[in-house]
């Protein structure tokens, strides 16, 4: 009854990780490019003397220069070494990485539509599948052979010599699922550090234009929370979330392998305890992003409205026009932070969908290979199998969790300066 | 932390590998029980070895804070964005104030007897470089002109004539 709600717990959870995962990613992702009310800052504040012939031509030249600046001092270096580093299955998959076009065209080009990435999914996962079909066989094969070894035990008369030849095939079955297992958790450990790296090059960028915007205090705020956070995420979930989701299977196996030390409790406790951090570090990391100062806004719209008197340096026709300029200059600071936040929402996206696909074509193997076999073989083999899928459903938590947990920051960096607009 | 995990669990595994195999090949009979309860012994002290090991003093938190940050720390980028945002106010300052001073030439040049007339703005003052007929009248009505489009001081404004 236990262990069925602790499933059944899971299950729900890893659901709504999806399905908030697909949500925000379809909505505020690449949605927001296609329409027009995320873009608030673009035409810059509606031009104060929109009547003046010059304005429209004038203001869009203006936003052309301040945007050409902008993004020719932009130090992408760190972003572009690491999209680099990525396998090139994966950057094959990424929308091209050039900041004057995401602006310029307000997208992220045909190869990022909905429609081709649902294509893309299915066809990667069914490879992965037939790819991970040899992983099957041998799994079936192995435990036709054990039946068969345990039926042959009531033939030889003494029991000594069965029960090790079983034990024997056994492991060597729990070793291939293992050593699968380890794979998956391999992936999920690489994909964690790709999607680190790619949040600590891309944090910088964001948080200098939200500073380029002119909301210096909450760039200075936020940067170090933002930074901590993600490498606290990162550090606790490669060093000890992911080590117990290996435990917890090599336990549950142990614990199957012979009926006179039976581990299941312990297994079932390490999962809980797994489970129990991962949501207690999700809870944590959107608690400490989701506090916005109410300070920093307001001392960042004191800034700029000083900034705005600053003018007395110019011929007073110039400076009378650079309250414009500014609000041109914020308005290109939030396109470009925009441009980069949603390519970096993208390529979250994209680096977790594709190795998450990876673990759950291994799942559905290992849930296959349990349903295959169980008619014929061994009780406590379906169950060893059973709860390495189980934790394997785990590592899949994992890896969802902490791509939600980053989307979903870049998500809150982009709309961050935008709270200054309207303060302003 | 990571360490620490896997060798609890190596321990744990070989542990159990040898209590199942000992079970195995153990003949039937009385020494038999006793061996297994020996055995669960054991494997409960290996299982509560990381507990002792707190109570030594030999503490896992202190190797989980230990664990490195890779943060890029400390890192300049909001320095860096404000330098940005200077540098384009800078850039559409200038774009803007290029644009005043086109105005203003096109204005200048619909006067009589200027052929071009070319204007620089640095901050307050105005440089008029003219080419044309010089005539102290019509220095002064550049003079003039030029100060009332920039809303600066007559005296701001320098007129230099560039001769034919």
């Amino acid at each position: 009854m236990n262990s069925f709600r602790f499933g059944q717990c899971k299950c729900v959870y890893l659901v709504a990780c999806c399905i908030l995962f697909l949500f925000t990613a379809t909505n505020s992702g690449w949605a927001a490019f296609s329409g027009e009310e995320t873009w608030a800052p673009y035409p810059p504040q509606a031009p104060m003397n929109a009547d003046s012939p010059v304005a429209q031509d004038d203001h869009r030249f203006l936003l052309e220069q301040a945007l050409e600046s902008q993004i020719n001092l932009l130090d992408t270096s760190a972003l572009d070494q690491v999209i680099a580093g990525l396998s090139s299955e994966l950057r094959a998959e990424l929308p091209e990485w050039d900041v004057r076009r995401i602006v310029a065209d307000g997208g992220l080009g045909d190869r990022f539509s909905l429609l081709h990435l649902i294509t893309r999914f299915a066809s990667f996962l069914v490879r992965e599948i037939v790819f991970n079909s040899q992983l099957l066989g041998q799994l079936a094969l192995l435990a036709v052979f054990c039946a068969i070894l345990r039926n042959l035990t009531h033939v030889f008369p003494t029991h000594g010599v069965a029960e090790p030849a079983f034990a024997l095939s056994f492991l060597a079955l729990l070793y291939i699922g293992l050593q699968s297992f380890r794979a998956a958790v391999d992936v999920a450990g690489s994909t964690l550090d790709t999607m680190v790296d790619l949040m600590h090059a891309a944090l910088p960028l964001l948080t200098a234009m939200i500073a380029a915007a002119g909301a210096v205090t909450t760039a200075t705020l936020y940067h170090p929370l933002f930074v901590s956070m993600v490498a606290l995420v990162a550090t606790l979930v490669r060093n000890v979330i992911l080590p117990l989701t290996f435990l917890s299977a090599v336990l549950s196996i142990l614990g199957s392998l012979s009926k006179d030390f039976p581990m299941k409790k312990m297994a079932g406790l390490v999962r809980q305890w797994t489970i129990t951090l991962l949501g207690l570090l999700f809870i944590l990391f959107f608690g400490v992003l989701s506090i916005r100062g109410a300070i920093a806004p307001v001392t960042d719209s004191i800034a700029i409205k000083t900034a705005k008197f600053l003018t007395g340096t110019f011929v007073p026709v110039v400076g009378s026009r650079m309250a414009e300029a500014l609000d041109i200059v914020i308005g290109g600071s939030q396109l470009i932070k925009s441009a980069i936040g949603v390519f970096g929402m993208a390529a979250i996206f994209v680096i977790v969908a594709f190795p998450a696909l990876k673990v759950f074509s291994v799942l559905f193997i290992f849930r296959l290979v349990t349903a295959l076999i169980e008619p014929l073989s061994d009780e406590r083999l379906v169950d060893a199998l059973n709860s390495l899928a189980g934790s394997l459903t785990l590592v899949l938590a994992c890896m969802l969790t902490v791509g939600l947990m980053f989307f979903i920051s870049i998500t809150i960096l982009v709309s961050m300066g935008n709270v200054t607009t309207l303060v302003r | 932390m990571y360490t620490a995990i896997v060798a609890w669990a190596t321990r744990l595994t070989f542990l159990i590998l040898f209590a199942t195999l000992m079970e195995m090949l153990l003949p039937t009979g009385e020494l038999r029980r006793y061996v297994k309860l020996l055995l669960g012994l054991v494997v409960l002290v290996a299982i509560l070895h990381p507990v002792m090991a707190f109570f030594r003093g030999e503490t896992y938190i202190d190797v989980l804070l230990r664990t490195e940050f890779s943060a890029p720390w400390p890192d300049t980028s909001v320095e860096q964005g404000a330098a940005l945002g200077e540098a384009a106010l800078n850039t559409v300052a200038d774009a803007l104030t290029r644009e005043v001073a086109r105005t203003l030439e096109l204005e200048l040049q619909g006067l009589p007897d200027i052929e071009t007339a070319q204007v620089s703005i640095v901050h307050q003052r105005a440089a008029v470089h003219v080419r044309g007929q010089p005539t102290a009248g019509l220095t002064d009505q550049v003079r003039r002109t030029v100060a009332a489009y920039l809303q600066i001081a007559v005296d701001h404004v320098d007129v230099h004539w560039i001769p034919r």
